[in-house]
């Protein structure tokens, strides 16, 4: 057989030297029935080593079996440019059994032909030249053996353009969305360009940050003197007079004259939620805390 | 190996990756942009916040703004001195209403206050205060 490529899938006839066959006179009616039996029609007909998978079909009253090793038809077809994926269909010849009724010519040596109801590989040198056929149009069985399907992609060419679509589809929508994201900062670094415009000593990151940093600490320190400032101011009420304050950039102290007894356990709870500390002495009241942060 | 056999898995396959890395692409961009616009964002915010803190800790009508502490007593009551950017001044004898114009005053001026010393004699109130801008 000469090497073979091929882009189409298509179906092989196997000659008898691939298969090993069996007749017989079963009382069976379905096919699986006598799959079920076949290994135990070819025991001791079969060599040892290999992994026979066997096919069987009805041929009138009689039950043909057929064993064969997918392996080593696979191995052969391999060798020749047939890979299992570009075959659809195995048949036997024994399946054509009425078209090689007629010899037929299958190499310089060998004639497939029909001996007992049996397609078996005749000596070219047994048949006559006239009798020979070299091209024949052989039919497809009904029943074969779909190699393709166990080595052959699990999706078709149709189903994969559809998964690809798919999936190009999703690739698209979101290159667009990453574009669109991608291109979203202009009115920002418009607003930071402006700013930094209208403020040059701001323009270094390390420098606002620094200014930013001083700054904050000011407004810190300054809106906790002004906060401590209110509170010691509303802790003067009836009865209450503060008659010292003293206050600088590390800590405060406040004394008030206290002629109300009821007010001071108001002012201690209002230096106590300030966090300030609170003590009495005989003159009146002594408030003071700490400025610093 | 013959590749013909996984051509359909093949297609399905590099479809696949193509849309995995559009996904990542996307993902890149969002992270990449948020990225920049948390940065932009900080840097408009410092900006803003700087501009926000020198106009009132650094105002340049301080000078001017300052001169009610002096204004809002009587002048006999005040030893004011002011040099450069920093004030300071001595009230005597300010009346409760006095000493109260002045520390609300005082409270809404953005300067540094460096000392406020408030001692009561009677009924009046001694102020000494030191302030810078």
């Amino acid at each position: 057989m000469p090497q073979m490529e091929s882009t189409q899938p298509i179906n092989v006839m196997l000659t008898p030297q691939f298969y090993t066959l069996k007749k017989e006179t079963l009382p069976l009616k379905f096919a699986y029935q006598a799959k079920r039996i076949a290994a135990s029609v070819f025991e001791g007909m079969v060599p040892e080593g290999r992994t026979y998978e066997y096919f069987v079909y009805k041929e009138g009253d009689r039950w043909v079996f057929i064993a064969y090793s997918l392996e080593e038809i696979i191995e052969f077809l391999q060798g020749k440019g047939l890979y299992p994926e570009s075959i659809s269909k195995l048949f036997f010849a024994q399946q054509a059994v009425d078209f090689f009724r007629e010899p037929y010519l299958l190499s310089d040596k060998e004639v497939l032909g029909v001996v007992d109801e049996k397609v078996v590989l005749v000596p070219r040198s047994a048949v006559e030249d006239e009798a020979l056929h070299t091209t024949m149009k052989l039919p497809n069985p009904k029943k074969g053996i779909a190699i393709q399907s166990a080595y052959a992609s699990l999706l078709s060419l149709k189903e994969a353009l559809g998964f690809a679509a798919i999936f190009l589809l999703f690739a698209l929508l979101f290159i667009a969305e990453g574009v669109r994201y991608g291109g979203d900062t202009k009115a920002k670094t418009q607003e930071l360009e402006s700013l930094i415009e209208a403020n040059p000593s701001l323009s270094s990151r390390y420098t606002r940050e620094s200014i930013a940093a001083t700054y904050r600490k000011i407004d810190e320190v300054e809106r906790k003197k002004r906060e401590t400032i209110k509170v010691l101011v509303e802790m003067v009420s009836k009865g209450v007079a503060l008659q010292a304050l003293y206050m600088d950039e590390k800590g405060f102290q406040a004394a008030y004259v206290v002629k109300e007894p009821n007010a001071i356990r108001r002012i201690e709870s209002q230096a106590k939620k300030a966090n300030f500390t609170f003590q009495k002495s005989t003159e009146g009241i002594k408030v003071e805390g700490r400025l610093c942060i | 190996m013959h590749l013909r056999r996984y051509q359909n898995e093949m297609i399905v396959a590099v479809s696949l990756l193509l849309m995995v890395a559009a996904f990542l692409f996307k993902e890149g961009q969002i992270s990449t942009k948020e990225e920049q616009v948390k940065v932009l964002q900080d840097s408009v915010s410092t900006i803003q916040e700087v501009m926000a803190l020198k106009e009132i800790w650094d105002d340049k009508q301080a000078d001017k703004k300052v001169k009610a502490l002096h204004t809002t007593v009587a002048p006999s009551k005040v030893k004011w001195s002011q040099k450069s950017k920093k004030v300071t001044a001595s009230y005597q004898g300010l009346s409760v209403e006095e000493f109260n114009t002045l520390l609300n005053t005082l409270l809404n001026l953005g300067v540094k206050i460096e000392l406020l010393d408030v001692k009561k004699a009677d009924t009046l109130y001694d102020v000494e205060l030191k302030c810078t801008w």
